[in-house]
C-alpha cells in the first residue's frame, strides 16, 4: 500500500519517508537500489505497470512463483475496486 | 502582574465541553464536537480550518516516546486580533478537555503547549491527568513560582527556562523535563532535555542519550500553508496509522470527526470486512482491531478524508 504513498499523497518520497517516521527496513525499501526490501517495491511497481520482464526478473531473484504473485494482484484488484465502489 | 494564586471561587472556564480562556461573564463553547455558539460564527469557520493532531517524539534509538497535542491547518496571523489569537489556545484545550473526558486513552506521556494566562488560570488544575505534560515559558520569577506551585500539587511541566535570568537558570534542577533549543547547549542537570526545532538528524548527537527530540524532521511543519490542510490531515493520519497505537489511531478521528463518514465507508466494505455495522468510527476502529484499523485508516488517508478530496 505505501508504494503508491508519494502518488497518492503527492509528496516527494524522501519527504514522505521523513514526514511518517518510516522504520528502517521501510525507507531503505524505498531509498536504496539493490536491498531485498527494495526488490520487493520494484516488483510491485513492475506489477502496476505490467512490465513482464522487469516482474520476471524480481520474481526470480526474490524465489517468488508468478502465479502467486498474478493472484495477490487480481487480490488487490479486487479490493481496489470495492474500495472504489465503498467511497462513491 | 497575573494572579499567582489558585482562585477556586472564580467561574470555571470549561464550559459545555468547551474551553474559553478569555476573561468573559458568559462562557462561549468553542468545541466543534460538541456545539458551536451561534453568535459567533467566525469560530465555527477558524475550527473548520483547523484539526488537532499529535506530533511524535522520539528518544534517541528512534522509539516513539511521547506525544505533542498540536493544532494543525489555517494559521491565525500574528498581527489578527488577540481574541483569534486566543481562539487558537481554546481550541487546543477543547481538544485536550474531549480527551480527558474520553480518558486519554494509552501510556504515553502528552506534552500541551499553555501560554502565560493559561498557566495562571485554574485550567491546568482542571485538566490535568498523570500523562500530562505541561509544556510553558518561565520568563520570570513570578511564572516560576507559578510552575512550582503547581508542580508541588501534582502537576508535570516541561519549561522552556529564560536563561538570561539567573533565577529561573538556576531552577534547572527543579524540573523533570526541560525544554530546550536543537541549538542549545544541554543543560547540565538530571532533567530530561525535550528538544525541540529538530531538523537535521545530526542533531542529535550532540544530546544525551536520555533526550527526546520534536520537530520538523520528524513530523514535518506544524503549520501547513493554506490550502494544505487536507494533505497535512492525510499525512497525519498516515503516520498514525503505520506506527501509533490503535489509542491514538481512536483519538485521533474523535479530535477530527469529519473524516468519520468515509471512515465507516472503508470499514463496512469488503477491505474492511466488518460482519456487522459499527455505530461510530471509534467502534468500527475497535472491532477492527490493531492490525485491520490500522490498514483502514491508511487507506483512508490515501483516498482522502473527505468526499471532495
Amino acid at each position: 500500500m505505501l508504494s503508491t504513498a508519494n502518488l497518492a499523497l503527492s509528496v516527494p518520497l524522501e519527504s514522505l519517508i521523513r514526514k511518517l517516521g518510516l522504520s528502517a527496513n521501510c525507507a531503505r525499501a524505498f531509498s536504496v537500489h539493490g536491498s531485498a526490501e527494495s526488490a520487493m517495491l520494484q516488483l510491485a511497481y513492475a506489477c502496476e505497470n505490467n512490465d513482464v520482464d522487469t516482474l520476471s526478473a524480481y520474481a526470480q531473484q526474490l524465489d517468488i512463483p508468478l502465479h502467486q504473485i498474478s493472484v495477490a494482484y487480481l487480490d488487490a484488484l479486487i479490493a481496489a475496486s470495492a474500495l472504489d465502489a465503498a467511497l462513491q | 502582574m497575573p494572579d499567582m494564586t489558585i482562585d477556586d471561587s472564580l467561574p470555571p472556564r470549561i464550559v459545555g465541553g468547551g474551553i474559553n480562556t478569555r476573561e468573559s461573564e458568559q462562557p462561549v463553547v468553542v468545541t466543534q464536537m460538541l456545539g458551536i455558539d451561534d453568535s459567533e460564527p467566525v469560530r465555527e469557520e477558524a475550527l473548520r480550518a483547523r484539526f488537532l493532531s499529535f506530533d511524535p517524539l522520539f528518544d534517541s534509538a528512534s522509539n516513539l516516546v511521547a506525544h505533542q497535542l498540536v493544532l494543525r491547518g489555517r494559521h491565525t496571523s500574528a498581527d489578527a486580533p488577540p481574541e483569534l489569537q486566543q481562539m487558537d489556545e481554546d481550541m487546543l484545550l477543547t481538544g485536550l478537555y474531549s480527551l480527558i473526558q474520553s480518558n486519554l486513552a494509552g501510556t504515553l506521556p502528552l506534552l500541551v503547549q499553555i501560554s502565560e494566562s493559561v498557566l495562571f488560570s485554574d485550567i491546568p488544575k482542571q485538566l490535568n491527568h498523570r500523562q500530562l505534560v505541561w509544556r510553558i515559558n518561565i520568563e520570570n520569577e513570578q511564572h516560576l513560582a507559578r510552575a512550582l506551585a503547581l508542580q508541588d500539587a501534582g502537576l508535570t511541566f516541561c519549561p522552556a527556562l529564560n536563561r538570561a535570568h539567573p533565577v529561573v537558570k538556576e531552577s534547572a534542577s527543579a524540573w523533570r523535563y526541560l525544554a530546550c533549543n536543537a541549538n542549545d547547549n544541554p543543560p547540565g542537570v538530571a532533567a530530561r532535555p525535550v528538544v525541540e526545532g529538530v531538523r537535521h538528524a545530526h542533531t542529535q548527537a550532540h544530546w544525551p542519550e536520555h533526550a527526546w527530540f520534536k520537530g520538523s524532521f520528524f513530523s514535518g511543519d506544524t503549520q501547513p500553508a493554506d490550502g494544505s490542510r487536507e494533505l497535512a490531515l492525510q499525512l497525519d493520519l498516515l503516520g498514525i496509522a503505520l506506527r501509533s497505537s490503535l489509542d491514538t489511531l481512536i483519538q485521533f478521528v474523535q479530535l477530527n470527526p469529519e473524516m468519520a463518514p468515509r471512515l465507516l465507508a472503508i470499514a463496512h466494505s469488503q477491505v474492511g470486512g466488518m460482519s456487522r455495522p459499527a455505530e461510530s468510527a471509534a467502534h468500527a476502529l475497535i472491532m477492527l482491531g490493531p492490525q485491520r484499523a490500522s490498514r483502514v485508516a491508511a487507506l483512508l488517508a490515501l483516498t482522502g478524508t473527505r468526499k471532495c478530496s
